[in-house]
C-alpha cells in the first residue's frame, strides 16, 4: 500500500507540472510527440516520424524561449476572514512589478499545500464513494486517492489572467473559488506562468506567500421550532454558566414569562406598564439547550460527520433561542462545552470550532454521554445530533428522557431510527441536510 | 474545453490527408461537409446518448477495418498502420455530428466507457458530463493517418509545417509580437527538418549496426547478411515438420531443389561468401526480370518470416512473375533477396538449368583449405579421380560417395564435439547433407574443378492433397555446384535413402499439421484473390458510405432546429439600442474587434472584457449603468441629466479608445 501511495504522489506530483508548464497547446503537441513516436518508430513504413521531429522541433524551441523568466515581483494576497463551505469568495492579490520592464500576457496561479492521505485514510475512505466509479478505478483507488487530495486541499483555484504589468507599478486582480470542506485553507506559494512565443510551455517563476483562510461549515435554514422545555436552575447565573462570575445580584426587569415565581414579580413597574414585570437575578431560573454533536465514527463515516457538522453549524446560526442559553457539547482531544446567548460567546466562535472539529476515534461515546448528563439538571432541552442509533446512543436518550430533559434527535446515518417515546426523532438525509432540516420540527 | 480552430483548418488538414492517401475526392467531400455548418443554419438536438452511439459506430468501424487489414496482412503493425490511413473516415461521423450539433462539443462519455456509468445517477438519470470540441485531435487524426501513407517527399514536411504553423496561430500568445512568433516557428521548423532527417539516417545506421551484431553472433543457413554456414546449422533443421513452401508445375517439370545461397570459401567448417554485394533487380509491374529467355516455370508460394529475406528458388531462374514485394537483389553466387513483402509470397519463377545466372568460377571455387589437402589427398587417391574430365571426376566422387557412406543425422563425433571432415571422409563415412555437399566440393577443387557450397531445400514430397509438392523445414538441404560444361551444374552426392530416414523421424500429429497449413494457406489465397479483385479500398469505402448513410437517416429524424441568424460583428443595429452615445460608443468598440454578442447583456459583457486598464473597465461599467438608467430609469427628470452625463463620459471613453491598439484575431487586449 505505501508503494502504491507513493507511486499515485510521484503521477500526481507529474500531472500537476506538466499542467503548470503546458500550455493546453502544448499539452496536445505533447500528445502528438506521443503518438508520432509510436507509429513513427519504422522510419520505413510511415512518415509519422516527420511529425514527431517538427513536434519536437517546436516543443524544443519553446522550451528553450521559456528558460529565461526572472521578474522581480511582490505579491500580496488580502483573504477574507471567513468563507463558507460551498459558497463561492473572492479575494485580492496585489501584484507590484518592481523591475524595470513591463511584464504582459502572464498568468497568476495560487497554490494551496497539499495534503496526502495516509494509508488509513485511503484504505477507510469509502471505495464505493460513487457507486459509478468503474471496476478498474475503484479496484486501483486513483480517483479516489484523487479526491482525496482534492478535499484535502480545500478549494479549487483557477489561473488568471494579469494581462499588463506596467514597470513600478501594482495590479490588483480578484480570485475567486469555492471552498470544498471546512477547516483551515493554507495558501502556500503564488506563481506567475509567462507562455512562450509559440503559447506551448510555459515559464514559471513563484514566491512562497503563506496565508490561512477558516472555512466555516455550510448552515443551512432551521425552521422556526417551538422550543420545549421548562426553566431550570442555573446556580452561578449567565455568568457563571460559562464559568464566569461570582455575584447573586440584581441584573435588571423584564417581562413575566410562564413559570417565574409571583415573589418576582416587581410590582411598581406592573402597574406602570400595565403587564407583569418580573426581576431578574444573577442566580436564576432560565432556560439552556445543548446541541451535543456526536464525534464517534469511524473513517468511513465521514459524509454522515460532515452532514452532522453541518447541522449543528445550521443550530448554532440559525436557531431562534431568544434569551435562553446554548451550549455545544463535543468530545475531540477531550470533552467540550461551549456556550452562546444572553450575551455571552460568539456565535462566530462556535462556526470556527465547528469548523475545526475532527472525528474523535480510539475515544468511546460514554465519554460525550457522561458528559453530557453531568450537566443535564441545568437543561431543558437537548438537540442530539448522533451519527447512528446504537445501543450507547439509545442507551443517552433513555436517560436524558428519564431526567426529564425533552430531546429532539437528529440521525444523519443512513438507516432510519427507531422511534423512541417521548422522543422526537429525525432522519437526516447526509445527501440533502438543507431539505432535512426545511422538514423539522419539534 | 478545447478552443474553436481557426476557420477551414479542417477542411486543409482532410485534403492534406486525402492528397497523400489518394483519397482526394473523398477528403474533398468531407471538408465540404465540415465546413458547410458555417453557412448553413441548420442544426440537430443531439443528446449525449446520440454521441455515444456515433461513437460506438466509429469504435465498430474502425475495429472492423484493423480486421479486414489483419486478415490481410496477418501483421498486427501493418495492419495499424492500413487501418490509420483510413481514420479520418472512420472517424468523420463523430465530428460531423459535433460541427452540426447544437452544442458544438462532444460529451466526454462519448469518447470514454468508463465515463459513461458517471454520466448516469443513482437513479439512471443522465447528469451533464463535461464535453469539448474534437476539431483540433480530428486535425491531428488526419495529419498522422496521411503520414501513414507513407509520402516519401520533401513537401509533406513543407506541408505538415504549413498546416502546424496555422493550426497553433489562436495559440500565440498576445504579448508576442508576429516577429518573435515568426522567428520562433522558423527556427522550430528548422530544428524539426533536422531531427526527422537524423531519425531517417540513425534508423539506418541503427539496422545496419545491429545485423552486424547480430551476424557476429548468429547465423542461419540462409543468412546472407553474414554470408556463411557452418556445418551443422542444417541438420538442426532436419527435426521440424513446418511446411515453409509450395511448389507446383506450370510449364514444364518441377525442379528438384531449390537453391537458398552459395557459397565459395570454406574454413573451419564453416563456408562463407566473402564481399558478395547485392545488386538491385528493377521491376516491371511485379515481374522481375534477372535476364531475357524462356523456360520452364514453376509456381512457389512461401511464407515470409521478416521483411527481408532469401527466396529458395530453381537453379537458372531468370524471371520473377508476381512477386508483391518492394525490392528483389541478387549477388553473384546466384543469392535471390527481398525486402517488405506480404505475408505469404506466391509467385512464378522461370528456369533453365543449362543457364544458371552465377558469376563464373574464379581462384577461390578452386581453393582449399591447407589443413584439409592431406585427407583430400588420401580420398582422392582411394577414388582415383580422373585428371582434366569434370564430368568424370563427378561421377567418379558421385559414386563414391554412393557405395562407401552411410546417410545418418549424428552430428557430434562422439565425445560431443562436431565430428570433422577428416573423421567423416576417413573414419566414419557416415554423415548427414552439409557433409556430403563439403566433402564433394573439396575434392571437386582438388580435382580441379570449381566448385560452390549450395544450400537450400530438396523438393520431393507430393500432396495428392494439394496437387503440388510441399516443402518442410526438414527438407532442408545442401548440395555442391559444379562447373562442368561451362556451366554450374547441381551435383548431390547424398545419399538417396535420407528422404526416407527423415520421413520415419516425422512426427505421428504430422497429418493434423499438415491439415491446419493446408487451411491457413486456402485463406491466404482467399483474401489474395479478394484483394486482387475487388481491392480493399473498395470494401472500405463502400462500408464507410453505408455508415454514414445510416447515421445520415438517424441524425435526420432527430430534433432539427435552425438557428437564428449571427448579425454581423460590427451590427450595433442588431442589439436596436436607441441611445445614440452608445450605439458610437459600442461601434468604436466593434471596430476594435470587441464585437458585443447581441445576446449578451452589455454590464456583464462590459465586465468580461480582457482590459488591463481598471480605470478603462471603471469608466466603461459606469458608462453602462447610467444608460440603464436613462433606459430604466421610472423619473423621467433624472434621465435628461443622466443623458448629459452619460454623453461626457462616452465623449471621454471615444476619445481613449481612439488611443487603443485594434485587437488581433482571437483574444485580444485593451491595453
Amino acid at each position: 500500500m505505501p508503494g502504491l501511495l507513493r507511486a499515485f504522489v510521484r503521477v500526481y506530483r507529474f500531472s500537476q507540472w506538466t499542467r503548470r508548464r503546458f500550455t493546453p497547446a502544448g499539452l496536445a503537441l505533447v500528445y502528438v510527440l506521443t503518438a508520432a513516436t509510436v507509429f513513427g518508430v519504422d522510419t520505413r513504413r510511415t512518415a509519422a516520424y516527420q511529425m514527431f521531429g517538427l513536434a519536437l522541433g517546436l516543443l524544443v524551441i519553446a522550451a528553450v524561449a521559456s528558460l529565461r523568466f526572472r521578474p522581480k515581483l511582490t505579491f500580496e494576497r488580502h483573504l477574507p476572514p471567513y468563507a463558507t463551505v460551498g459558497q463561492a469568495f473572492h479575494y485580492r492579490h496585489l501584484v507590484c512589478n518592481r523591475g524595470p520592464r513591463r511584464i504582459a500576457g502572464v498568468r497568476l496561479r495560487d497554490e494551496l499545500a497539499e495534503r496526502f492521505p495516509n494509508a488509513e485514510t485511503f484504505r477507510h475512505a469509502r471505495a464505493a464513494r460513487d457507486p459509478q466509479v468503474n471496476w478498474v478505478d475503484r479496484r486501483i483507488g486513483f480517483p479516489r486517492w484523487l479526491e482525496l487530495v482534492r478535499r484535502g486541499r480545500g478549494v479549487d483555484i483557477e489561473e488568471t489572467d494579469l494581462v499588463d504589468l506596467p514597470p513600478g507599478r501594482s495590479v490588483e486582480v480578484t480570485l475567486s473559488a469555492t471552498p470544498l470542506r471546512r477547516g483551515i485553507l493554507r495558501f502556500e506559494r503564488c506563481r506567475l506562468l509567462r507562455p512562450d512565443p509559440l503559447g506551448l510551455i510555459n515559464a514559471s517563476t513563484g514566491v512562497n506567500l503563506p496565508g490561512e483562510l477558516v472555512v466555516l461549515p455550510r448552515c443551512h435554514p432551521v425552521p422556526p421550532l417551538a422550543l420545549p422545555g421548562a426553566r431550570r436552575l442555573q446556580p452561578g447565573g449567565v455568568a457563571l454558566s460559562h464559568n464566569v462570575g461570582d455575584s447573586e445580584e440584581f441584573i435588571q426587569l423584564r417581562d413575566y414569562r410562564p413559570g417565574d415565581p409571583l415573589r418576582r414579580i416587581h410590582w411598581p413597574s406592573f402597574a406602570k406598564a400595565g403587564k407583569p414585570v418580573v426581576k431578574e437575578f444573577q442566580d436564576e431560573y432560565f432556560t439552556r439547550y445543548a446541541l451535543v454533536l456526536d464525534t464517534f465514527g469511524d473513517p468511513a463515516s465521514d459524509v454522515e460527520f460532515e452532514a452532522a457538522v453541518s447541522v449543528a453549524a445550521s443550530f448554532v446560526a440559525g436557531l431562534q433561542i431568544h434569551d435562553a442559553l446554548l451550549d455545544l457539547v463535543f468530545v475531540e482531544d477531550r470533552a467540550y462545552r461551549l456556550t452562546v446567548g444572553r450575551g455571552l460567546g460568539r456565535t462566530l466562535t462556535l462556526l470556527r470550532e465547528l469548523a475545526a472539529v475532527e472525528l474523535c476515534q480510539g475515544r468511546r461515546f460514554e465519554l460525550l454521554a457522561a458528559h453530557v448528563l453531568e450537566h443535564a439538571q441545568a437543561l431543558s432541552g437537548c438537540i442530539l445530533v448522533l451519527l447512528r442509533m446504537d445501543d450507547e446512543r439509545r442507551r443517552l436518550v433513555k436517560r436524558l428522557r428519564g431526567l426529564g430533559v425533552q430531546q429532539l434527535v437528529l440521525v444523519t446515518g443512513s438507516e432510519r431510527p427507531a422511534p423512541e417515546d417521548g422522543v422526537v426523532m429525525h432522519a437526516v438525509n447526509p445527501r440533502d441536510v438543507g431539505g432535512s432540516l426545511r422538514s423539522l420540527s419539534w | 474545453m478545447v478552443a474553436a480552430p481557426p476557420p477551414f483548418l479542417l477542411a486543409a488538414g482532410l485534403l492534406f490527408w486525402g492528397w497523400y492517401g489518394e483519397f482526394m475526392a473523398a477528403a474533398a467531400a468531407m471538408a465540404i461537409a465540415l465546413e458547410a455548418p458555417r453557412y448553413l443554419r441548420l442544426r440537430w438536438g443531439l443528446s449525449a446518448r446520440d454521441f455515444e452511439r456515433i461513437a460506438d459506430l466509429c469504435t465498430v468501424a474502425f475495429v472492423s477495418a484493423l480486421a479486414f487489414q489483419f486478415l490481410q496482412s496477418r501483421h498486427f503493425p501493418d495492419s495499424l498502420i492500413a487501418a490509420l490511413v483510413w481514420l479520418p473516415m472512420l472517424f468523420f461521423a463523430l465530428l460531423l455530428g459535433q460541427r452540426y450539433s447544437i452544442a458544438q462539443r462532444v460529451p466526454l462519455s462519448a469518447l470514454f466507457w468508463s465515463l459513461r456509468h458517471r454520466a448516469r445517477g443513482p437513479t439512471g438519470e443522465r447528469r451533464v458530463s463535461q464535453a469539448m470540441r474534437l476539431d483540433y485531435a480530428y486535425f491531428c487524426l488526419c495529419l498522422l493517418a496521411a503520414s501513414s501513407a507513407n509520402p516519401r517527399t520533401p513537401w509533406f514536411f513543407a506541408g505538415l509545417s504549413v498546416l502546424g504553423m496555422y493550426a497553433l496561430w489562436p495559440a500565440a500568445p498576445q504579448r508576442s509580437t508576429r516577429r518573435a512568433w515568426a522567428l520562433a516557428l522558423v527556427a522550430a521548423v528548422g530544428l524539426g527538418f533536422a531531427a526527422q532527417a537524423g531519425l531517417l539516417r540513425a534508423q539506418a545506421s541503427l539496422e545496419e549496426w545491429v545485423f552486424d551484431w547480430l551476424s557476429h553472433r548468429w547465423t542461419s543457413p540462409a543468412d546472407l547478411y553474414q554470408s556463411q554456414t557452418a556445418i551443422g546449422d542444417i541438420g538442426e533443421l532436419k527435426a521440424s515438420d513446418r511446411i515453409v513452401l509450395r511448389v507446383g508445375a506450370v510449364r514444364g517439370s518441377a525442379p528438384e531443389r531449390l537453391r537458398t545461397a552459395a557459397y565459395n570459401v570454406y574454413g573451419g567448417g564453416t563456408w562463407t561468401a566473402p564481399g558478395q554485394v547485392f545488386t538491385p533487380i528493377t521491376a516491371n509491374n511485379q515481374t522481375w526480370n534477372l535476364a531475357p529467355g524462356r523456360g520452364a516455370i514453376v509456381r512457389l508460394s512461401a511464407w515470409l518470416d521478416h521483411q527481408r529475406a532469401l527466396l529458395a528458388l530453381p537453379l537458372g531462374t531468370f524471371r520473377l512473375d508476381s512477386l508483391d514485394v518492394s525490392s528483389v537483389q541478387h549477388n553473384p553466387l546466384g543469392a535471390v533477396r527481398i525486402e517488405e513483402g506480404p505475408d505469404m509470397l506466391l509467385f512464378e519463377a522461370q528456369f533453365d538449368p543449362r543457364y544458371s545466372l552465377d558469376a563464373a568460377p574464379d581462384s577461390v571455387d578452386l581453393s582449399l583449405p591447407s589443413g584439409a589437402r592431406p585427407t583430400l589427398q588420401k580420398v582422392a587417391d582411394e577414388i582415383g579421380i580422373p585428371d582434366r574430365d569434370p564430368r568424370a571426376a563427378a561421377q567418379a566422387i558421385a559414386g563414391f560417395f554412393d557405395s562407401r557412406f552411410e546417410y545418418s543425422l549424428a552430428l557430434s563425433g562422439g565425445n560431443g564435439m562436431p565430428r570433422s571432415l577428416s573423421q567423416f571422409l576417413l573414419t566414419d563415412r557416415r554423415g548427414h547433407c552439409e557433409y556430403f555437399a563439403t566433402a564433394t566440393v573439396l575434392l571437386l577443387r582438388h580435382a580441379g574443378v570449381p566448385a560452390r557450397y549450395a544450400t537450400g531445400y530438396s523438393v520431393q514430397e507430393w500432396s495428392p492433397l494439394e496437387h503440388q509438392y510441399v516443402v518442410r523445414e526438414r527438407h532442408a538441404h545442401a548440395w555442391a555446384l559444379a562447373w562442368i560444361d561451362q556451366r554450374w551444374q547441381e551435383l548431390d552426392t547424398t545419399p538417396a535413402v535420407w528422404v526416407a530416414e527423415e520421413q520415419r523421424a516425422a512426427s505421428a500429429l504430422q497429418p493434423v499439421y499438415d491439415l491446419l497449413s493446408l487451411l491457413n494457406y486456402r485463406v491466404a489465397l482467399w483474401q489474395r484473390a479478394r484483394v486482387d479483385a475487388s481491392g480493399g479500398a473498395t470494401i472500405m469505402l463502400w462500408i464507410a458510405v453505408m455508415l454514414a448513410m445510416y447515421l445520415a437517416w438517424r441524425v435526420w429524424h432527430r430534433h432539427r432546429v435552425r438557428v437564428p441568424a449571427r448579425p454581423k460583428a460590427d451590427s450595433v443595429e442588431a442589439r436596436q439600442i436607441s441611445n445614440p452615445s452608445i450605439a458610437a460608443l459600442l461601434r468604436a468598440l466593434t471596430r476594435l474587434g470587441y464585437a458585443c454578442p447581441p445576446s449578451a447583456p452589455l454590464l456583464r459583457w462590459v465586465r468580461e472584457l480582457p482590459l488591463a486598464d481598471s480605470e478603462m473597465r471603471w469608466l466603461l461599467e459606469d458608462t453602462v449603468r447610467g444608460y440603464y438608467r436613462t433606459r430604466f430609469d421610472p423619473l423621467g427628470a433624472a434621465s435628461e441629466q443622466e443623458q448629459l452625463l452619460l454623453d461626457r463620459r462616452v465623449g471621454t471613453l471615444l476619445q481613449r479608445l481612439a488611443g487603443a491598439p485594434a485587437q488581433r484575431k482571437g483574444s485580444g487586449r485593451i491595453r
